[in-house]
């Protein structure tokens, strides 16, 4: 080998297997659009991790509704995770998805 | 709440992460992480994807700035950009048991902490090379703070060993590229010009002393030699001094591969072909006669060709203007 070899697999790096691989495009494909990319970076950047759909929807100019909309597609790929506190509901960061989120947003 | 990426922000990261909705392009980039240096039929053989298949996706991602060519003799050779290392580098390599998540850093992350003060050798002298090269645009404090920031969230990537220097000056680069956009300033790297003759005794040195003189801090200069010469012409240093222009306290210096890939016009005088070719640099040989032995009015002769040159390519480097 070249002097290039930069990346011989060691035998703890392993590439996606096919079925892997289909599960991440799912995911991905919850989180490919702008407003969801917008609303993931509000929450994950708020100090307490979480924020309510009424403060994002303010945010962002747009509707609840649409706000709403969105952030359900992310809990049906349990990317997000719902709090209902009295009347409003606070949306964060399903844990184990944290890193690959804020690595997303960089 | 924290503030939402901005539209524009959020709308190339959208195509990026659309481009890999498609779980093939995706194990094609995660094999990638794994290995960069698989010939493509490996590669195609690996995803058991035709070949032209292959290619296409290939295209797609490397339009998406996700991987860039990698230079190689042995044919195409790809690697992941460290945008998409930084990105995508942990969904795409699995580096650990399998199924075992991910663990999410504390809200107190380290690399917020990482200080050019502690920064590995290597990283410091990008540092060094970087605010060389900005010092037009941004404080050596900044770009210090960008190739930290960008050096600790690549070696974060547990997969990365090799390269990171490299990895990081490309990264950082980038990323200061991306701030003099937002920021609305216009990104001009100080361009670095190398004049290269046989000695580094005669030619060059005038040229640098005039571009010097011309330019002023707007221009870095180097000069070297293909064999250099023990010192300095004095007649050439008193062809100078008449017209008021003083020569550095240079002496001859020999001409190696580093000065050549640091510079972006490289301009040959009398030793074309000594002078090693590298891609993304602007090459010019100005057909110069060598002063030596030519007396004092054969020397004031090439003196004057050579400023006028000088001249001509300060307004094409457009760099007093501004």
């Amino acid at each position: 080998m070249t002097a290039e070899a930069e990346a011989h697999p060691d035998a703890q790096r392993v590439s996606l297997a096919r079925a892997d691989a289909e599960t991440l495009a799912k995911t991905l494909r919850a989180v490919a659009d702008p407003t969801r990319l917008q609303l993931l970076s509000m929450i994950v950047g708020s100090t307490a991790g979480e924020a309510s759909v009424g403060d994002m929807a303010a945010q962002l100019g747009l509707t609840q509704p649409t706000v709403s909309h969105h952030l359900k597609i992310m809990l049906d790929d349990e990317l997000l995770v719902k709090d209902q506190r009295g009347r409003h509901a606070w949306y964060s960061v399903t844990e184990a998805r944290k890193t690959a989120i804020v690595d997303l947003l960089r | 709440m924290g503030v939402p990426l901005d539209d524009a922000h959020a709308r190339s990261r959208t195509q990026q992460i659309a481009v890999l909705t498609d779980p093939d392009r995706l194990r094609l980039l995660s094999e990638l992480a794994v290995d960069a240096t698989q010939p493509l039929d490996d590669l195609a053989a690996t995803s058991g994807l035709d070949i032209d298949i292959v290619h296409e996706h290939l295209d797609v991602l490397s339009r998406s700035g996700l991987i860039e060519p990698v230079p190689s003799t042995a044919g195409p050779r790809w690697r992941l950009t460290p945008e998409a290392i930084v990105r995508f580098g942990r969904l795409l390599v699995d580096t650990g048991p399998r199924n075992e998540p991910v663990r999410a850093r504390s809200d107190h992350e380290p690399r917020e902490e990482t200080s050019p003060a502690v920064l590995p050798a290597a990283i410091l002298r990008v540092v060094d090379q970087l605010a060389y090269r900005h010092d037009g645009s941004f404080s050596r404090e900044t770009v210090a703070a960008y190739v930290a920031e960008s050096y600790a969230l690549l070696a974060e990537q547990a997969h990365i060993t090799r390269h990171l220097p490299s990895l990081t000056s490309r990264f950082a680069q980038q990323r200061l590229e991306a701030l003099a956009t937002t920021t609305g300033l216009v990104l001009r790297g100080t361009p670095e010009v190398l004049f290269v003759c046989v000695q580094n005794a005669g030619r060059s040195q005038m040229a640098a002393a005039l571009l010097r003189s011309l330019a002023g801090g707007a221009v870095h200069v180097r000069t070297a030699g293909s064999s250099p010469a023990s010192s300095i012409d004095p007649d050439v240093v008193d062809a100078l001094d008449e017209i008021g222009v003083p020569v550095a306290a240079e002496f001859p210096k020999p001409l190696t591969d580093e000065v050549v890939q640091a510079a972006d016009v490289v301009i040959t005088m009398g030793c074309g072909d000594a002078c090693p070719i590298y891609p993304g640099r602007r090459y010019l040989d100005w057909p110069v006669e060598d002063p030596v032995g030519l007396g004092v009015e054969g020397v004031r002769a090439v003196r004057d060709d050579i400023a006028g040159r000088v001249t001509a390519l300060v307004e094409e480097l457009g760099v007093l203007s501004r």
